[in-house]
């Protein structure tokens, strides 16, 4: 079973994209920020995280570089309220194993919809 | 929002900064050397780019706290709506489609202010790339298909063979298609047609958005483009919407190096048009900044 971890700082988003997945027959484990995400990481050893690019405490930089150093492999999509430009995608993706972004606020079958979801 | 003490400390500190220029010009000059002059402005544009910043972070935190509670309403209620979270009744089902069209309602507000406010400070993000304009005008008139259905408008399109792809942000340049189509649909009457042409122009590609419906006065046909402007403020308040589209529509043309306009006959109809250049502008954020979106220019 796929495993998903959700970052965001946002409870009631937080649960309810925990909420659809688990619907969806994911495995999921949740988080409130980077540092909650870095320590909870190792335990859980997600497939996927989706993680909030606009959260308190670090930046998605710091959580990109500490997940490096821990030779994590858990592909990440971002989720953002801007729009990234093609310059912008490429130094994101360069920093670390980010495979997709979402803009908020999206779709319920948008979401579900994403490639990277595969059961 | 731990930013707005700070908005409030310097425009305080602007306060002070401006306060000698309360005194008489002469006697302000005489207490001023040059060296004091030269530090006066060196301290103001420090606290201008210190505004410049705010404000810059301020659009970046109010669009992030405005659209993040968008994503937990409209999942909740489609979750629900999809009977995911259990069987609901027919009322309940009706009565979730109404909230659920209200947020993408609000959702769309939160969007054009959000847009207009990036306009007004020049700070419009811009994403250029190739754009197939036939596949985009198509796409944008089939997916806008199903709001005119409601009307039983049908909506056409005549694009010229063989026509040059453009170097636009294709995003914002389908925003436009979709506020003037959006529009046309508002303002036809049932059981009507929308055209939407597209051809060359010499070095421009024109875009014509044609509807049958009651058109525009001869002497609002300038004002249109402002934001928030309504020609007929009760009717058009109805029909939903506050006069941001227009505005934005115009920004965004403007920002690549294109222009915008109407002709219209009253209850005949109206043809809203525009053009974007074939050769891309280099800096389109750059011309952004030039847009007087309030029309403030104008009215001086």
């Amino acid at each position: 079973m796929t495993k998903i971890m959700v970052v965001d700082d946002e409870k009631d988003l937080r649960d309810m994209v925990n909420l659809i997945m688990q619907k969806e027959g994911f495995e999921m484990e949740m988080a409130e920020d980077g540092v909650d995400f870095l320590n909870k990481i190792d335990d859980f050893q997600s497939d996927l995280v989706t993680l909030d690019v606009m959260m308190p405490g670090l930046t998605i930089k710091e959580i990109l570089e500490k997940l490096k150093e821990k030779k994590n492999n858990s592909k990440i999509i971002l989720l953002t309220v801007v729009r990234f430009s093609e310059e912008e995608k490429e130094r994101i993706f360069k920093m670390g194993n980010v495979v997709d972004y979402i803009t908020k606020p999206f779709e319920l079958d948008e979401f579900v919809n994403i490639q990277y979801f595969g059961k | 929002m731990g930013d707005v003490p700070e908005i409030v400390k310097i425009l305080r500190d602007e306060e002070k900064l401006g306060r000698p220029h309360s005194k008489s010009h002469d006697s302000y000059k005489q207490l001023h050397t040059l060296e004091d002059y030269q530090k006066e402005i060196e301290e103001q544009n420090i606290q201008l780019k210190k505004l410049d910043k705010i404000k810059s972070n301020f659009l970046n935190v109010t669009s992030h706290e405005l659209r993040t509670p968008m994503s937990s309403i409209k999942g909740y209620i489609q979750l629900i709506l999809k009977r995911k979270l259990g069987e609901i009744t027919e009322e309940q089902r009706k009565s979730l489609e109404i909230v659920l069209k209200n947020a993408n309602r609000l959702d769309h507000l939160i969007q054009d202010i959000l847009d207009i406010s990036r306009l007004e400070s020049g700070r419009m993000k811009f994403i250029p790339g190739k754009t197939n304009v036939r596949t985009m005008v198509e796409e944008t008139a089939e997916t806008m298909q199903s709001s005119a259905d409601v009307k039983h408008i049908k909506i056409n399109t005549d694009i010229e063979n063989n026509i040059s792809d453009l170097t636009v942000d294709q995003e914002r340049i389908e925003q436009v298609l979709i506020n003037l189509v959006n529009n046309a649909i508002k303002f036809s009457l049932d059981n009507s047609n929308i055209d939407i042409k597209v051809r060359r122009e010499k070095d421009d590609i024109l875009f014509e958005i044609q509807d049958f419906g009651r058109g525009i006065p001869e002497n609002k046909k300038d004002t249109i483009f402002d934001a928030f402007y309504q020609v007929n403020l009760g009717e058009d308040k109805k029909l939903g919407g506050v006069g941001l589209g227009l505005a934005i529509s115009r920004g965004i043309v403007l920002a690549h190096g294109g222009r915008i306009w109407v002709e219209s006959i009253l209850d005949r109809g109206s043809t809203f048009a525009f053009i974007l250049p074939v050769k891309p502008v280099q800096d389109v954020e750059g011309r952004f900044k030039e847009v007087d979106v309030f029309g403030v220019e104008d009215s001086r």
